[in-house]
C-alpha cells in the first residue's frame, strides 16, 4: 500500500525539481577536434574487495582548465582510457554508486595524480573503489505475521558530544515483511524499525470515525530491544558484505493519540501549520499530527506510549515555531498545549582586530548551524552591514555553531550576551537574547611543524584543529603540505589554540568525523598556542606522521 | 475497509494485531442491551480453504451515520458479534487478500444485507477472502546489468470516453539490484511497464579524448519483455495467490533531446503571471507523469532532457489572466527548439433554468466544466439568482458540463451550446466559440421501479441475500450516452428502484453480479443488445417493470 503512494504522488510540482537538476547539468557541446594534445593515460578501474575489474565506473579526469573531459566509463574489464592529452598533471578519479566514495578518499586509493610529458603514454593507472554493504533481515509482528510498509533505518553516529547522527540509510519492509537497505558504507549501525500508521483495535458500537474508536500502535524499536540508543545493539557491516538477519519482532500496544493545542499571540493560517512528533531521544523520524477542521486543534495520528517531542511549525507569513516534550499514553494527558513564537531576532556585530578588509568574494554573512538531531526549518543567516552590525533571524532554541562567510579571516572570539562561546558550539536558551558580538582576526602566527616520517618522493598534509573543539568535530581547519624530503610544513594559524596533526590521507576532515579513526589517531596531536603578544617566537613543533596504512589498519580494526 | 481515526490520512498500514489479553479488554468495553442478536462464522482462504487467523472482521450499520463494530478472528478463523437488532454490512479484511463484503465474495456483485432480530443466533457464516498474487523479476538495461530504482507499474485494459486504453494497476521500484516485486494483485492479465525516465543510464565509454562530448542518456520506458509500445507487449497471465517470478525487462539506453522554447504571447501582452510548460508523453500508459518547467522572464524555457519521442507541449500562464497553449512535437535525440503559442480562452455564458416542483433555488446552483484534457484543471461558477452564469476563461477543447445540485428525482432534460446538443455530444470550445450555453433541468425525472424475481435459496441467511445488480441502459440513438446510464442494486427481497431518470428508450437488465462501470465498454453493451426488457420512460413517468435475473453474455463483462 505504502508503494502504491509513493508511485501516485508523481506531481508536476516535484518533476519540476528534477528537471531543475537535469538543467544544470548541460552537455559541453565542444569537439575533439580542438585537442591537440598527444598524451594519453590509462588505467583500470579494481574492487578492493574481490580484486576484480568493476564495470560501470566512472572515471574522472581534470586538469588544465581550459579541458573539458567528460567521464570515461569503464568496460567489463575496468579499463579507461583518456587520450589527446596536453602535457602536464592530470587528476584522475573514480566512482560508481555501488562503491564507497568516502573510504576512497580517506584512503587516497580511488584516484592518482598522473604527470604526462607530450607523447607519453602512461599506462597501468590502478584505481580501487571499496563496495558498499548492506543490511536486511524481516520483521514480523506477535503472531509471526509479516509487519509490511514499515521503515527500517541505519544510522551511523558522529563524533562529537551532540551525539548527531552522521549518516542515514533506509528501506521499507515489502508484502512479506522483508527489508534491505542497500549500498550502505562499511561501518558500525544502529537500525531501528518504525511502522507508520495505525491499526483498527477491536471495539463494539461507535459511530464511524469516532475519536474515542481505539487503535493499536506498533512500538518503534531499535535492533536489540530498545527503544533509544542507549543499549541498543549495533550492527557491523563490512565492505560489499551484506550484514543479514537483522530481524525485528515488533510489538503492538494500545495507541494514544494526544490533541495539541497551538496557542499563539499572532494570527495564523492553521492550515499551513506542521505539527510532528517524534520520541524523545531516538533518531528517527516523526509521526505527523492532523488538523481537526471541526475543533481547530492538531491530532497526532495513535501511537504507542512514551515521551514524545511535539514540535510546530508556520512556514508561512508570520513564521512561528514551538516545542514541548510531553507523555503520550495511559495516565497522561490527553491534552498538550505549545506555543507558537516568533523565532528570536538576534542583533549582533562583528569586528575585525586588524585594519584589514574583513570582505573577501561578497558581501560577509554570519550564519548558525544547528547541532540538533533533527532541523527542518529555516535557518539563521544574514548578510554583515557596512558597519559590521547584523541581525540573525529565525534563531530559535538550541545547539548551534557559529559560521562567518565571504571572509579570509576566521573568528577569535565570540559572545553571546554576557556569556563567552565557542564558535564551534554554543547553546541558545529560552529568554536568551543576546546580542551575538564576534571578533574577526586575519592575523596569522607563523608556526614550523616538522613531522617524522615522510618519505622521500611523497607528500602528506599538516592540519590544526581548534583545541576546544569536541572531540573529533573540528569545526576549523587550517593546513600545509609537507613535501617529502623538507619535512617541515610552514602552517599559519589564527592567534589561539590548536592540535596539530600530519596525515598522508589529503581527507583529514573525513578522518576526523569518522568515530573509529578519530579514535585511533587523537592522541597523534600537538597542542600549538599560537599567540600574538608582540615579540612572541616562532613556535616549533614536532608532529609524527599518521600513515595511510595506519588509517586503513584502523579502518579494518573497527570492522572487527 | 474498517475505520480507524486516522486510516485516511496516514497511510495505514493493515496488518494483523496484537496481544490476546489487550484484544480482550477492549472488547470487553461495551454495554449492550438486553434481546441483542449473536452472529458468528469464519473467515477463510478463498483459494484454499484455510482458516485465517486474526483477521479484521466489521460489522457496520446499513442506515445514515454508521456505527461500527470490530473483532479479530481468532485462530480458527471464527469470529462473534453481539449486536443490536438491526440491518447490517459485514465485511473482512486480512492482509494479502481483497477486502470482501458478506454476500459479496468478488466485488461485481453487491454487499448484501443482514438483518437480525431481537435474541436471534446465526451461526455459520463464512467470508471467503482471494488472496492476492504477485509479479517479480528484474530490469536489465543493454548490457544486461540490472537497472536500480526504476518504476515498475503493472498494467490493466481500460475504457475511457469509450475507447479502449490503459490504466496502472499497482506498481513497485526496482532496489539497489534491480529487483521488483508487485504485489496486491487480483487474478488477471497484467501487462508491465518500466519507467526510469529520471535515471541517468550508463552506458560503456572506456576511451575519452579530451573535448569530446558525452551525450546524455537515459532509460526509454519499456513494456515487457522489452519493446516500446504496449500493442507489442506480452501479457502476464497472473492466478489467484501466485507469485509470478523471474520476469525480466529489458530497457535500453537512448541520446535525450534537449528542448530549449519559448512561449509566444497574444500580440500586445508583455508578460503573463505563472507562465510555465508540461510536457505529457503521448504515446505512453500513464499520462500523469508529467514533466515541467517554469518559463523564464523573457518567456524561454529550458533545456528540458526529455526521452525522444511524441510529447504534447502545454504552456499555461496561471496569473490573473490565463492563457494556454498546446503544440504537438516529435521530439528526436539532442538538442531541439519549440515555440508554443499560447492565448486567452473564450468567455462563455450561458442560462440555466430549472422547471417543474420544488426544483429548487436558482442562486444555489453551480455549472462545472471538467476538462476531457488531464493537463487543465476544472471550472466551477456560481449561477446568479436569474439563472444566468458565465465562464470568464474556458481554454479551447472538449470539457464536460456538470450541474450541482440536481433536485431530488430530477434530470438533465437540455444542454444546448447555441444549436448543438452538448448533453448528448461532447461540448468542443474553439477559439472562436461565442455561442450561449443553456441548461434546462427538470425535476420531474421518470422513475421506474419493480420486482426482480428470485428462486427461494435455503441458505440465504448465511451466504447473505443475493442483490441483483440492476442497469438500465439507454438504446437507440442515445445508447452511448455516458449519463442516461442507470445503476442500483435490489434490496435483499428483489426489490429495486430507480429515480431521476431522462426521458427516452432504454433497455432494463438484472444480474447477478455485474462490475460497476461495466457499460463504459462499448463492446459488452453491444453483446447485450439482443437481452433486456425495453422500457419507454417520459417525463415524470411512474413505471413498473418486473423482470428476471439474466446470465451475463458470452464473455461477461469484458
Amino acid at each position: 500500500m505504502k508503494r502504491l503512494l509513493v508511485l501516485v504522488t508523481f506531481g508536476v510540482l516535484k518533476l519540476s525539481a528534477q528537471q531543475m537538476e537535469l538543467r544544470s547539468n548541460v552537455t559541453i557541446q565542444r569537439s575533439a577536434d580542438e585537442a591537440t594534445g598527444t598524451a594519453s593515460i590509462e588505467g583500470t578501474v579494481i574492487n578492493d574487495v574481490t580484486n576484480a575489474p568493476v564495470k560501470k565506473a566512472q572515471v574522472h579526469l581534470s586538469g588544465p582548465l581550459r579541458h573539458m573531459v567528460s567521464p570515461a566509463v569503464t568496460d567489463a574489464t575496468g579499463h579507461f582510457a583518456f587520450t589527446h592529452l596536453d602535457a602536464g598533471s592530470w587528476f584522475v578519479q573514480a566512482s560508481h554508486s555501488n562503491f564507497d566514495m568516502n573510504r576512497g578518499l580517506i584512503l587516497g586509493d580511488n584516484h592518482k595524480q598522473v604527470t604526462v610529458t607530450a607523447d607519453q603514454h602512461v599506462s597501468g593507472v590502478e584505481l580501487r573503489l571499496t563496495p558498499m554493504g548492506s543490511i536486511s533481515g524481516s520483521l514480523i509482528d506477535e503472531f509471526g505475521d509479516p509487519a509490511a510498509g514499515c521503515q527500517v533505518g541505519a544510522v551511523s553516529m558522529a563524533n562529537g558530544a551532540n551525539r548527531r547522527p552522521r549518516q542515514q540509510w533506509a528501506a521499507n519492509s515489502d508484502d512479506r515483511g522483508e527489508y534491505q537497505i542497500a549500498d550502505v558504507p562499511a561501518g558500525r549501525y544502529f537500525v531501528f524499525e518504525r511502522c507508520p500508521g495505525a491499526l483498527a483495535a477491536p471495539h463494539g458500537f461507535l459511530p464511524r470515525g469516532d475519536p474515542r474508536t481505539p487503535s493499536l500502535a506498533f512500538v518503534p524499536e531499535f535492533y536489540g530491544g530498545t527503544p533509544g540508543l542507549t543499549g541498543a545493539t549495533s550492527v557491523l557491516v563490512h565492505p560489499g558484505a551484506e550484514a543479514r538477519g537483522i530481524d525485528f519482532r515488533v510489538k503492538t500496544v494500545a495507541a494514544s493519540s494526544m490533541e495539541i493545542r497551538l496557542a499563539s499571540t499572532q494570527p495564523y493560517d492553521p492550515k499551513s501549520v506542521q505539527v510532528t512528533i517524534r520520541p524523545v531521544d531516538a533518531p528517527m523520524w516523526g509521526f505527523p499530527a492532523f488538523l481537526d477542521f471541526k475543533t481547530g486543534m492538531f491530532r497526532s495520528q495513535p501511537v504507542a506510549p512514551g515521551s514524545y517531542t511535539i514540535t510546530a511549525d508556520v512556514f508561512n507569513n508570520p513564521r512561528l515555531h514551538g516545542e514541548t516534550t510531553v507523555n503520550i499514553g495511559k495516565g497522561a494527558p490527553a491534552t498538550a498545549e505549545v506555543d507558537l513564537a516568533a523565532p528570536m531576532s538576534v542583533a549582533g556585530t562583528l569586528h575585525m582586530d586588524t585594519e584589514e578588509q574583513a570582505e573577501r568574494g561578497g558581501p560577509l554573512q554570519v550564519m548558525l548551524q544547528p547541532l540538533a538531531d533533527w532541523y527542518g526549518s529555516e535557518l539563521p543567516q544574514t548578510t554583515v552591514n557596512k558597519d559590521g552590525s547584523f541581525t540573525l533571524p529565525n534563531v530559535v532554541v538550541g545547539r548551534w555553531r557559529l559560521q562567518v562567510m565571504n571572509t579570509q579571516a576566521s573568528v577569535r572570539s565570540a559572545t553571546f550576551g554576557d556569556r563567552e562561546i565557542s564558535p564551534g558550539g554554543f547553546d541558545i536558551v529560552p529568554g536568551a537574547a543576546g546580542p551575538l558580538y564576534v571578533v574577526l582576526t586575519s592575523k596569522r602566527m607563523q608556526t614550523a611543524v616538522r613531522v617524522t616520517g615522510v618519505e622521500n618522493g611523497t607528500q602528506a598534509q599538516v592540519v590544526a584543529w581548534p583545541k576546544d573543539a569536541e572531540a573529533g568535530d573540528p569545526y576549523q581547519q587550517f593546513s600545509a603540505m609537507v613535501e617529502g624530503g623538507s619535512s617541515v610544513a610552514n602552517l599559519s594559524v589564527p592567534p589561539g589554540s590548536y592540535r596539530v596533526y600530519a596525515l598522508e590521507s589529503t581527507q583529514p576532515w573525513a578522518i576526523a568525523q569518522d568515530p573509529a579513526l578519530w579514535a585511533a589517531i587523537a592522541d597523534r596531536g600537538k597542542l600549538v598556542e599560537a599567540k600574538d603578544d608582540a615579540g612572541a617566537a616562532e613556535v616549533n613543533v614536532t608532529v609524527d606522521l599518521i600513515t595511510r596504512d595506519e588509517v586503513k589498519r584502523a579502518l579494518d580494526r573497527a570492522l572487527q | 475497509m474498517p475505520m480507524v481515526s486516522f486510516n485516511s490520512v496516514v497511510h495505514a498500514v493493515w496488518r494483523r494485531a496484537a496481544l490476546l489479553r489487550l484484544l480482550a479488554a477492549m472488547s470487553a468495553a461495551v454495554l449492550l442491551p438486553a434481546q441483542t442478536a449473536s452472529v458468528s462464522g469464519t473467515v477463510v482462504n478463498d483459494a484454499t480453504g484455510a482458516p485465517l487467523h486474526m483477521a479484521l472482521v466489521t460489522m457496520t450499520t446499513t442506515g445514515p451515520k454508521p456505527m461500527e463494530a470490530s473483532v479479530y478472528t481468532d485462530s480458527h478463523g471464527a469470529f462473534t458479534f453481539q449486536a443490536p437488532p438491526g440491518s447490517y454490512y459485514l465485511a473482512a479484511d486480512e492482509n494479502g487478500y481483497e477486502h470482501t463484503f458478506f454476500g459479496a465474495p468478488t466485488p461485481d456483485r453487491a454487499a448484501a444485507v443482514m438483518r437480525l432480530h431481537a435474541g436471534e443466533t446465526r451461526q455459520g457464516i463464512q467470508l471467503r477472502l482471494r488472496p492476492f498474487a504477485a509479479i517479480s523479476g528484474v530490469v536489465v538495461d543493454q548490457d544486461n546489468d540490472p537497472i536500480p530504482y526504476v518504476h515498475v507499474s503493472a498494467v490493466v485494459p481500460t475504457i475511457e470516453r469509450g475507447k479502449h486504453t490503459y490504466q496502472v494497476r499497482n506498481g513497485a521500484g526496482t532496489n539497489a539490484r534491480g529487483e521488483f516485486r508487485i504485489h496486491q494483485l487480483l487474478p488477471g492479465r497484467y501487462y508491465l511497464m518500466a519507467n526510469g525516465e529520471r535515471i541517468q543510464a550508463t552506458t560503456v565509454r572506456p576511451v575519452v579524448a579530451v573535448n569530446e562530448s558525452a551525450p546524455q542518456m537515459v532509460y526509454a520506458p519499456a513494456y515487457y519483455p522489452g519493446v516500446t509500445r504496449i500493442e507489442d507487449a506480452t501479457a502476464i497471465d497472473v492466478r489467484a495467490a501466485v507469485e509470478v517470478r523471474d520476469i525480466v525487462v529489458h530497457m535500453e539506453a537512448r541520446q535525450t533531446a534537449t528542448v530549449h522554447g519559448r512561449v509566444q504571447l497574444p500580440e500586445g501582452v508583455t508578460a503573463a503571471g505563472g507562465l510555465m510548460v508540461q510536457f505529457q508523453p503521448t504515446g505512453l500508459v500513464s499520462p500523469e507523469n508529467l514533466i515541467g518547467q517554469g518559463v523564464g522572464a523573457d518567456g524561454t524555457f529550458g533545456p528540458i532532457n526529455l526521452i525522444p519521442g511524441s510529447y504534447r507541449v502545454n504552456a499555461q500562464a496561471s496569473g490573473e489572466i490565463g492563457y494556454r497553449g498546446v503544440q504537438d512535437v516529435e521530439l528526436q535525440p539532442g538538442p531541439q527548439e519549440i515555440t508554443v503559442a499560447v492565448s486567452r480562452g473564450v468567455a462563455i455564458s450561458g442560462r440555466l433554468v430549472l422547471e417543474g416542483p420544488n426544483a429548487g433555488d436558482l442562486a444555489r446552483e453551480q455549472v462545472s466544466l471538467f476538462p476531457a484534457e488531464k493537463m487543465m484543471a476544472p471550472l466551477t461558477e456560481a449561477v446568479k439568482a436569474d439563472g444566468s452564469f458565465q465562464f470568464p476563461n474556458v481554454f479551447p477543447g472538449v470539457w464536460d458540463i456538470g450541474v450541482s445540485p440536481i433536485p431530488k428525482g430530477g434530470f438533465v432534460k437540455s444542454m444546448m451550446l447555441g444549436d448543438q446538443d452538448v448533453l448528448t455530444e461532447e461540448m468542443a470550445i474553439g477559439p472562436d466559440t461565442s455561442q450561449a450555453l443553456n441548461i434546462v433541468v427538470s425535476s420531474r425525472g421518470g422513475v421506474v421501479s419493480g420486482t426482480v424475481e428470485q428462486p427461494e435459496d435455503p441458505l440465504a441467511d448465511l451466504t447473505g441475500h443475493e442483490r441483483p445488480r440492476i442497469l438500465l441502459a439507454p438504446a437507440g440513438k442515445f445508447a452511448d450516452v455516458l449519463s442516461f446510464f442507470e445503476f442500483t442494486a435490489a434490496d435483499e427481497n428483489g426489490h429495486y428502484e430507480l429515480t431521476g431518470i431522462t426521458p427516452g428508450e432504454y433497455k432494463l437488465y438484472a444480474f447477478e453480479q455485474l462490475e460497476l462501470g461495466a457499460w463504459r465498454d462499448p463492446d459488452f453493451m453491444k453483446r447485450l443488445a439482443s437481452a433486456g426488457k425495453p422500457v419507454t420512460v417520459h417525463e415524470g413517468d411512474h413505471l413498473t417493470v418486473d423482470t428476471e435475473v439474466m446470465p451475463l453474455p458470452p464473455g461477461g463483462a469484458r
